[in-house]
C-alpha cells in the first residue's frame, strides 16, 4: 500500500514509525498547521483509549486458570508420532509404502509361464474343499427313471492340477528368490545396483527434489524412527 | 516538536521474543516447566484478547484454555520463523473468529447479545459524560470499527504490539497496518466529532 505522510500521523503519534517515515511526517508537520492540529487530537484520543483500556473483563484467578490449562494439557491425548505429521515426511513415507505395496503386489500376481504360481493357489489345490462337491444327478423322467439319451452332466473342469513334481519345483523357485530376468524389480529394490532401471530412468523417479529420499528420510528419523513407523502403521491398520 | 522514538516497543518485542524462544527451546528439550512459564506469560493477554472479541468471561476462559491446548499439541512443530507471541496470538484470534462465526450461524441463539458485536455506539453528548461513560462509549466505538481497523488498533494500543507483528497477525504489510491504524483513529475521531456536534 502506498502511503502518504498524512496517513502515517497516527502511527507517528504512537511512536511506531521508522526514522525515515518519521522524517517524512515531520516535514509535513513543519508547514501544515492542520496536520499539527490533527496530530494533537490523535494524541489525545490515543491517550484516552489507552487509559480506558479494553472492555473490563473480570480478572480470573490466574493460578487456577494455569492449573486448569495444565490439567487439560495432561488429559489431552498426546499427539503421538508428532514428528511424523509433516507433509514432506508423510509424502515420503506414503511413496515408500506405495512402492512396497506395488512390489509385493507384482510379485504375488506376476504372470508365470501359463500356470498359476502363487502359494495360496497351490495350497488350495492340495487341500480338500470346505464343502463336499455336489455330484450332479442325471436328468430323469417324470416317473424318476433316467432319460435314456440324456447327455452326461457337465462337470466343472479341473484346472491347474499340478503334479507333485511341478509343485515341488514351484516351491523351490519361490524359496530361492530367483526372479529370473525381472531385472527392474531388483532395480526398484536397489537402484544403485544398475540393471534394467539404470540411470536412464531418472524421469521415473518418484522422489522429486522437494521430497525426502529413503536415505534422507532415514537420516531425518529419530534412531527408533523405523520402529515407530511400524508401530504407527500397525495401529492404523488395526483401526 | 518532540520526535517520538520508534524503537521502544520493538526493543521490548525483541526481548520478549528472545525470552519466548528460550522457553520454547527448553520445553522442546523436555523441560515441562518452560511450558508453565509460557502459560504464565500469555494467559492474561490471551484472555483479554478473547474477551474483546467474545465479551463473555466464561467463553474467554474457555478460549484461553483451548488456545494453550492447541499450542501444547503443535509446539513440537513450531518453527521460529515467526515469534511465539505472534503465533499464539494468531491461534487465539483464529479461535475467536471461529467462535463468532459459530455464533452467527445460530449456535448461540440463546445469547443474541453476544452476536451483535458491531453495533455503532449510541449518539450522546460526549462532553456531558463522565470519564467512565466516555470510556464505555469509546470501547463501543472501537468495537464498531471495520474488522481490520479494529484489529490493528486493539493490537497496537491494548496489546502494545509493534506494527511488524500487527501486520503479521492481520496478514498485511507493515505499511498497510500503519495506514489502517491511522484510518481507525480518524474514524473514531469522526464519530466523536459527530457526537459533539449532535448531528448523528
Amino acid at each position: 500500500m502506498k502511503k502518504r505522510p498524512e496517513e502515517l500521523l497516527a502511527a507517528y503519534a504512537d511512536g511506531g514509525l521508522t526514522p525515515a517515515e518519521a522524517a517524512e511526517v515531520e516535514s509535513l508537520l513543519a508547514h501544515s498547521p492542520e496536520a499539527r492540529g490533527e496530530l494533537e487530537a490523535i494524541r489525545r484520543l490515543l491517550a484516552e483509549a489507552r487509559q480506558t483500556g479494553p472492555d473490563a473483563a473480570a480478572e480470573p484467578d490466574w493460578d487456577e486458570m494455569a492449573r486448569a490449562i495444565h490439567q487439560a494439557c495432561d488429559a489431552a491425548p498426546p499427539r503421538r508420532f508428532a514428528w511424523l505429521w509433516q507433509p514432506r515426511r508423510l509424502i515420503a513415507i506414503g511413496a515408500l509404502a506405495a512402492s512396497a505395496a506395488a512390489v509385493v503386489g507384482f510379485i504375488a500376481l506376476r504372470p508365470g509361464d501359463g500356470r498359476e504360481t502363487s502359494r495360496p493357489r497351490a495350497a488350495a489345490l492340495t487341500e480338500p474343499p470346505a464343502t463336499a462337491p455336489v455330484e450332479p444327478r442325471p436328468p430323469t423322467t417324470a416317473d424318476g427313471a433316467e432319460e435314456p439319451d440324456a447327455l452326461p452332466a457337465l462337470r466343472e473342469p479341473e484346472v491347474d492340477e499340478l503334479s507333485p513334481t511341478e509343485l515341488a519345483d514351484l516351491d523351490d523357485e519361490l524359496e530361492s528368490d530367483d526372479l529370473g530376468d525381472q531385472g527392474f524389480i531388483a532395480d526398484l529394490l536397489d537402484p544403485g545396483a544398475g540393471g534394467a532401471g539404470g540411470d536412464d530412468d531418472d524421469d521415473l523417479d518418484v522422489f522429486d527434489d522437494d521430497t525426502l529420499t529413503a536415505d534422507e528420510l532415514a537420516e531425518e528419523l529419530p534412531p527408533d524412527g523405523i520402529e515407530k513407523i511400524d508401530r504407527f502403521l500397525a495401529e492404523v491398520s488395526a483401526g | 516538536m518532540p520526535v517520538v522514538s520508534a524503537a521502544a516497543p520493538e526493543s521490548e518485542g525483541q526481548a520478549a521474543a528472545r525470552r519466548d524462544g528460550e522457553l520454547v527451546s527448553r520445553y522442546l528439550a523436555g523441560d515441562r516447566r518452560a511450558f508453565d512459564d509460557l502459560v504464565r506469560h500469555y494467559q492474561r493477554p490471551i484472555y483479554h484478547l478473547a474477551y474483546r472479541y467474545l465479551r463473555s468471561e466464561a467463553d474467554s476462559k474457555d478460549l484461553t484454555q483451548r488456545t494453550f491446548l492447541k499450542v501444547y499439541g503443535a509446539l513440537p512443530r513450531f518453527r521460529a520463523e515467526a515469534s511465539f507471541r505472534t503465533w499464539i496470538y494468531r491461534i487465539a484470534i483464529n479461535l475467536c473468529l471461529n467462535e463468532l462465526r459459530n455464533r452467527r450461524r445460530g449456535e448461540a441463539t440463546d445469547r443474541p447479545e453476544l452476536i451483535d458485536e458491531a453495533a455503532a455506539p449510541p449518539a450522546v453528548d460526549l462532553d456531558a459524560l463522565d470519564a467512565q461513560e466516555r470510556g464505555a462509549w469509546l470501547r463501543r466505538a472501537i468495537a464498531s470499527l471495520p474488522p481490520r481497523q479494529r484489529m490493528v488498533l486493539e493490537l497496537r494500543i491494548f496489546d502494545e504490539l509493534p506494527f511488524r507483528e500487527v501486520a503479521e497477525l492481520c496478514g498485511s504489510t507493515e505499511n498497510a497496518a500503519k495506514v489502517n491504524f491511522h484510518h481507525a483513529v480518524k474514524r473514531l475521531r469522526a464519530l466523536a466529532e459527530d457526537n459533539r456536534k449532535g448531528d448523528r
